[in-house]
């Protein structure tokens, strides 16, 4: 396993000023991904649906980052805005203190080792026509670190790390099951030896036994080889475990984002609060009374409400709430919420 | 196994020479040895005068007992007629196994000649078509936007274009050859190939795994070969068996209406004309024409059959009873 030594993030930074230790791996700003809606057949006015509506957020090296919310809040697309798969509108990425939007393609590959992804659903991550060994090397072919009997042998020990058994690396994704597919995915992201992995639901898609075994073997890989992780999933049961910091995100903005323990005993957003009361408590006698209901639905990305996105749906909502928005502000000790009233 | 009969059949008749011709594969007469399939004689060589192509059945009967002369196992040239027959057509019987043509040409050698033509044509076409439609089908759908805007009024604008009537017009201008027509037909073909496989490629080039050879760092070229083509490869193996017996029907029905390769090339089409004007006096003709035409396009269907299911991951392994 040495190969796989821990490198230091500073190692490939760019630039000659020496970075301090203290400095974030990776620091998004404003970060904005809007698409375009066509409205009509022949008009020329266009709608844009903010997906991502200005999120900022930091990742110290070492470091896990929750990214909590709704299904279609753009929790996905602001992690593969921040890879660049999808092209952010505006806003700055800086990883490693370098900006990296704006970079081009070839530009952009030296950052690309660097970060990883690991997908939601180990079904359609995996290329179906090849073997789970080409695909956990293909960083190696595309980086061209090694060939021949050494790439197998990278192979074969990122196998075993992820705990599956070398001799079935011959086989295609399909004889793989859930739980080992979603492996694979790992030991491809890991093989780049990146220094941030964007988990994007790495495990919504599995079985509740299955989805502790890849969190476990995330946070040992974690301790190990020193990496960050920004680690999106719409459940904060699962995020809890395995995050130091939670960012909480409704309809494309951040809405509060602490430290995991002040945001599980000392919730400020209200949001937050209905979506605490949701995770499930092993004590039938304890639950009831404390369970928030929110009422109605996640309000359409493309019409949002005026002001806090959160307003309609919100207990306490009051006249401001319906026309300013609030701006994420940091309270104290870090924690930062979106909210007028507390 | 259609693939292999159907294989098979095409191997032999690109050797069509070889099995059949009104010339020896090979010859010994006092001992000097001839090569009359590749090489042309002259007929003073072998006494014959007042011709300018050697008559070997002659030069056989008149061989010695230490000669001898290797034959094909049909005897009859592919433009050859039989002058000895009383009238032509002429049914099916010992000397000509499935009878002749109009022309007293041996209609077996003319199916078989014919064929060949037949899946030149058809495989040319499918290979050029198929390649212009995958490369353009496979930019657009991968890059998207203004290039597949731009791309698909293009491909529309090309298709509706009235490509059988333009054919005809062409090939009135320019004298109609074998190139010109597989020009033409593979410059009108690609778009439906192209169409199939752009919508392939937008699909895919939004999939997970695509997404993560794009975080890996991997080039445009190493996605759309590596991790796009292979799996956009349905439309294709499907639509290949469907184009061949296109290919093939569409030059018989050239050939039919006396638009396609020029005569005396032998054709099916060519063959399908005659049957049509001695329907009532020589059904042999029609009989074999329609029946061996019959064959080939069923086999392409089997073949369509066992090649997708050989191109199924899930189903490698399982025993296909097709292929």
């Amino acid at each position: 396993m040495s190969q796989h030594a821990p490198q230091e993030p500073q190692s490939q930074a760019s630039g000659g000023t020496a970075e301090e230790s203290a400095r974030p791996l990776l620091e998004v700003t404003d970060l904005v991904k809007s698409f375009p809606l066509q409205k009509g057949l022949f008009s020329r006015r266009e709608t844009l649906v903010k997906a991502v509506d200005g999120i900022s957020l930091y990742i110290q090296p070492g470091e896990t980052l929750g990214l909590v919310g709704e299904s279609g809040c753009g929790k996905s697309t602001a992690g593969k805005s921040i890879l660049r798969l999808i092209e952010p509108t505006s806003g700055s990425i800086r990883f490693e203190g370098s900006e990296i939007t704006g970079l081009s393609r070839t530009e952009m590959r030296r950052y690309r080792q660097r970060m990883q992804i690991i997908f939601q659903d180990p079904y359609s991550s995996l290329n179906p026509r090849m073997t789970a060994e080409a695909i956990v090397g293909e960083p190696f072919v595309i980086n061209g670190t090694s060939r021949g009997r050494e790439r197998q042998q990278r192979v074969a020990s990122l196998f075993e790390r992820v705990g599956l058994r070398p001799d079935t690396m011959g086989k295609y994704p399909h004889e793989f099951s859930g739980g080992q597919r979603q492996r694979i995915g790992i030991a491809r992201a890991l093989a780049s030896m990146p220094g941030l992995i964007i988990c994007d639901e790495p495990v919504s898609a599995l079985d509740v036994s299955i989805q502790a075994q890849v969190i476990n073997l995330l946070m040992d890989l974690q301790a190990e080889y020193r990496m960050s992780y920004l680690f999106i999933a719409h459940d904060l049961a699962v995020v809890e475990h395995i995050s130091d910091r939670i960012a909480v995100m409704y309809l494309g903005r951040i809405v509060e984002l602490t430290d995991k323990r002040t945001l599980f005993t000392n919730p400020l957003h209200p949001y937050t609060e209905a979506l605490l009361s949701a995770v499930p408590i092993p004590d039938p006698a304890a639950g009831r009374e404390r369970r928030i209901i929110l009422r109605g639905d996640v309000p359409s990305p493309i019409d949002p409400p005026p002001g806090c996105h959160f307003s309609t749906r919100c207990p306490e909502a009051t006249g401001v709430c319906r026309v300013e928005t609030p701006v994420l502000t940091e309270r104290f000790g870090g924690h930062q919420v979106a909210c007028h009233l507390r | 196994m259609a693939l292999w009969l159907l294989g098979t059949m095409f191997l032999l008749s690109l050797g069509a020479e070889l099995l059949a011709n009104n010339r020896p594969l090979a010859l010994s007469r006092e001992g000097v040895i001839y090569w009359p399939v590749v090489m042309d004689y002259s007929p003073a060589l072998f006494g014959q005068k007042g011709t300018f192509v050697v008559d070997w059945r002659r030069v056989t009967e008149e061989l010695s007992d230490n000669d001898w002369a290797l034959w094909p196992p049909v005897r009859w040239g592919v433009y050859e007629s039989d002058a000895e027959l009383e009238a032509f057509p002429s049914p099916p019987d010992a000397r000509h196994w499935l009878g002749t043509d109009d022309k007293g040409r041996d209609l077996f050698v003319r199916l078989l000649y014919g064929f060949r033509l037949s899946m030149v044509f058809a495989l040319a076409v499918w290979l050029f078509s198929f390649s212009i439609g995958l490369a353009l089908g496979a930019v657009q759908g991968y890059f998207g936007g203004r290039l597949d805007f731009y791309g698909q009024r293009l491909t529309e604008i090309w298709s509706s274009v009235p490509v059988f009537f333009l054919v005809l017009v062409l090939i009135a201008i320019f004298s109609p050859g074998l190139g010109l027509l597989i020009i033409l037909f593979s410059a009108f073909g690609w778009t439906t190939i192209a169409q199939y496989q752009r919508a392939e490629f937008l699909a895919l080039r939004r999939r997970d795994f695509v997404e993560a050879a794009r975080a890996l760092g991997a080039s445009p070229a190493r996605i759309i070969f590596r991790h796009i083509l292979p799996n956009a490869l349905t439309p294709l193996v499907t639509f290949t068996p469907f184009t061949i017996a296109g290919g093939i029907t569409g030059i018989a029905a050239l050939d039919y209406l006396g638009f396609g390769v020029p005569p005396p090339t032998p054709s099916w089409g060519e063959l399908l004309r005659q049957s049509l004007t001695h329907f009532t006096s020589a059904w042999w003709i029609a009989f074999y024409t329609v029946g061996l035409m019959f064959v080939v396009l069923l086999m392409l269907v089997f073949i369509n059959e066992g090649v997708r299911e050989a191109f199924d991951p899930r189903a490698r392994g399982v025993a296909s009873p097709l292929k």
